[in-house]
């Protein structure tokens, strides 16, 4: 009996001997690599999904949002028959088979066989249950209004990384860094909760784009590219204190939700990469100059009687002979012997540090990438005709901004803004974290700001070169512009091609907007006073409307009441 | 001798007393641990669902911005209810003036109270 208890004893006490060798053996000798085993077992890695921020207008109106969507993955090795799983894939995505047969075969063990996906296709995909397949959350960029306003806010590549546009210039700023972390899973696979956020938002973008204003330019837009046949078309909206762009829109356009469908010709935002001689625009230079160094008074008279002025070789004409003119009717009449002769009153010193001040040849500074900075030459380097063609917009080039720009100063009382499309940056809860806060700098004084104002109110009326820019029950102050382009076979001025455009702001007195509208190469017609100034008329009676600004000829007949 | 057998009486219970604590020690260590683990399982479920929840809202702001786009109330309001842009001269701006409750006229075109 002893016997028998001191084996069961020895038995125990050896299996117990047994099992602390084991516990040894597992928590000292082999503790970091089976620990290590362990946590590839009971954790999983997963990346903290990036989502950029989203972009509003002024008004909160979306437009850029995201979508999660899924992309689909593949284990080549894990597919059991490559042509077979190929076959059903298609049908569901719509892709061709080959194209995934070809990833699905491919060597490695990571394939990427379709981004984006659509949820309903997704889980299509999922029912057909094929072995070697995975998805990962695949965040996808959405433009809910389309075309609208498409070369502001720009695109995103596959990646979500921005690739153009505002997208591209706060790229910074939109998205944040993600980050992996690990979570614990059962044995069935099924993770459990860390308590961790698995989205991480970047920044959102509250532009000063107004999208019924910007809906309005880009429908007129359209129109005119279809009435004069143009090969591309570019207007830009702004608010003249402060700079505020509420609309910028160029035509040819793109869809940025399907970046496939478009090519870099559409792509391509005019308004501020492409130059351009301006033409008559321009003259705003000569007129404020002269009038800024006193050189000239409104009833201050030219002889202009020949039509044409001689400058070295080369013989400049007026579009009409115009007889005696005072300065007022130059700017009115768009005369080019005129401005000419006013330009060599002032001396191509003052133009220069004119045309400078304006912010000509140098970038205005607007938050979007690509911006051209123009070209103005430096007096030294002027030839002998310069002066006959700098102060009518020849041998200069400028963006349609620079201009916008500068009317915009003449609109303010004679100070040079900085054209934007952002207004403000909030964190993802909607607490701001920067706001703009653009300087303006005096270019011109107030009183020849005032003066000039009052010479381009002329340019609308009776007798002035932009009658079809003039809206019933506002005044508009402008100017025309018709500029040759050169022909880049002949190195020559085009007798055929043309740059039409209207700048201004209205109402005169107290402007609201400043826009230009450029036509490049119109048919049928070539001037701005024909081209562009019915396109202004057109956007400026709708966006005054919109903005709720009264006509001021009924100004006495409006309704007040009292409460 | 009432003493020793307290003694024992204490030493006889004693034993059974720590297997029983400690059996409930372990098994309440068991449900603590089965218990959190549980309320991961919901949590997670529960994250899950949070998770759906914001993709289907992501989904809807997007529709959202879609049908009330400007171009999309424009074709609708022009094609479908025969509406038009307001032509300027038919459109009467009333201003507003914020005074006691028993102040209150219109004044006509000319200018005269009514």
């Amino acid at each position: 009996m002893r016997r028998r208890g001191i084996i069961i004893n020895t038995a125990i006490g050896f299996g117990f001997f047994i099992v602390l060798l084991r516990l040894a053996d597992i928590m000292v000798l082999n503790h970091e690599r089976l620990a290590h085993r362990a946590k590839v077992q009971q954790m999983k890695g997963e990346d903290i999904q990036v989502m950029r921020g989203i972009i509003f207008d002024r008004h909160g109106r979306e437009m850029a949002v995201n979508l999660e969507t899924e992309a689909l993955y593949c284990d080549p090795a894990e597919v059991a028959s490559a042509e077979q799983s190929a076959y059903t894939l298609s049908g569901i995505t719509r892709q061709p088979s080959k194209a995934i047969f070809t990833k699905l075969s491919s060597e490695g063990r990571f394939a990427w066989v379709s981004r984006k996906l659509e949820p309903d296709i997704a889980r299509r995909v999922k029912e057909a249950k094929i072995k070697g397949l995975g998805f990962l959350p695949d965040a996808k960029r959405f433009y809910p209004k389309g075309y609208l306003a498409a070369h502001v806010l720009g695109l995103v590549d596959i990646d979500n990384k921005g690739i153009d546009g505002i997208e591209l210039k706060y790229q910074g700023v939109l998205t944040t860094n993600g980050a992996r972390v690990f979570l614990s899973r059962d044995a069935s696979g099924k993770t459990l909760s860390q308590g961790v956020d698995m989205e991480y938002k970047g920044k959102n973008l509250i532009l000063t784009l107004d999208e019924g204003l910007q809906y309005m330019v880009e429908n007129e837009l359209d129109k005119a590219m279809d009435k004069w046949r143009a090969r591309a078309a570019v207007a830009v909206m702004m608010d003249p204190s402060t700079g505020e762009i509420l609309a910028l829109a160029n035509r040819p356009s793109f869809n940025p939700n399907s970046i496939a469908g478009s090519n870099d010709f559409e792509r391509r935002n005019r308004a501020i990469t492409d130059c351009y001689e301006p033409g008559s625009t321009f003259k705003i230079i000569v007129g404020t100059a002269a009038l800024e160094e006193k050189l000239v008074s409104l009833d201050t008279p030219f002889d202009c009687s020949r039509g044409l002025i001689e400058i070295g070789r080369r013989v400049v004409h007026d579009a009409h002979r115009n007889g005696h003119l005072t300065f007022k009717e130059v700017i009115q009449k768009s005369s080019n012997v005129g401005s000419i002769m006013v330009g060599l009153r002032l001396g191509k010193e003052r133009i220069y540090k004119y045309a400078k001040a304006f912010g000509f040849g140098d970038k205005t500074g607007v938050d979007l990438p690509g911006e051209a900075s123009g070209l103005i030459r430096p007096p030294e380097r002027w030839s002998g005709v310069s002066i006959g063609s700098v102060p009518i917009g020849q041998e200069v080039a400028v963006t349609p901004l620079q201009i916008l720009r500068a009317y915009s100063a003449v609109a303010n009382g004679g100070f040079l803004v900085r054209p934007h499309v952002v207004s403000r940056i909030e964190d993802p809860d909607g607490r701001p974290v920067w706001t703009f806060s653009g300087d303006k700098t005096r270019v011109i004084s107030q009183k020849t700001a005032e003066t000039f104002r009052e010479i381009l109110k002329t340019v609308t009326e009776e007798g002035g070169t932009a009658k079809s820019a003039s809206v019933d029950g506002n005044l508009v102050a402008g100017k025309t512009g018709t500029a040759q382009m050169i022909d880049p076979r002949t190195k020559r001025y085009s007798a055929e091609k043309y740059i039409s455009s209207f700048v201004g702001f209205v109402p005169a007195n107290d402007p609201k907007i400043a826009m230009i509208v450029v036509i490049y190469e119109p048919k049928g017609q070539i001037y701005g006073g024909v081209v562009a100034a019915p396109v202004f008329k057109q956007i400026a009676e709708n966006a005054l409307s919109y903005l709720e600004v009264p006509r001021e000829d009924i100004r006495s007949e409006m309704l007040v009441v009292t409460r | 001798m009432i003493h020793v057998r307290r003694r024992s009486m204490l030493l006889y219970i004693s034993k059974p007393l720590f297997i029983t604590f400690l059996l409930c020690s372990l098994f309440g260590i068991v449900w603590l641990r089965s218990n959190y683990i549980s309320i991961e399982y919901v949590i997670s479920e529960l994250e899950n669902k949070k998770a759906d929840m914001l993709r289907e809202s992501k989904m809807l702001i997007a529709e959202k911005a879609s049908l009330i786009s400007m171009q999309r109330v424009e074709k609708t309001a022009a094609r479908d209810l025969g509406l038009v842009f307001p032509d300027r001269t038919k459109v009467v701006y009333v201003k507003e003036r914020v005074q006691g409750p028993q102040d209150v006229a219109l004044i006509s075109p000319e200018g005269k109270g009514p």
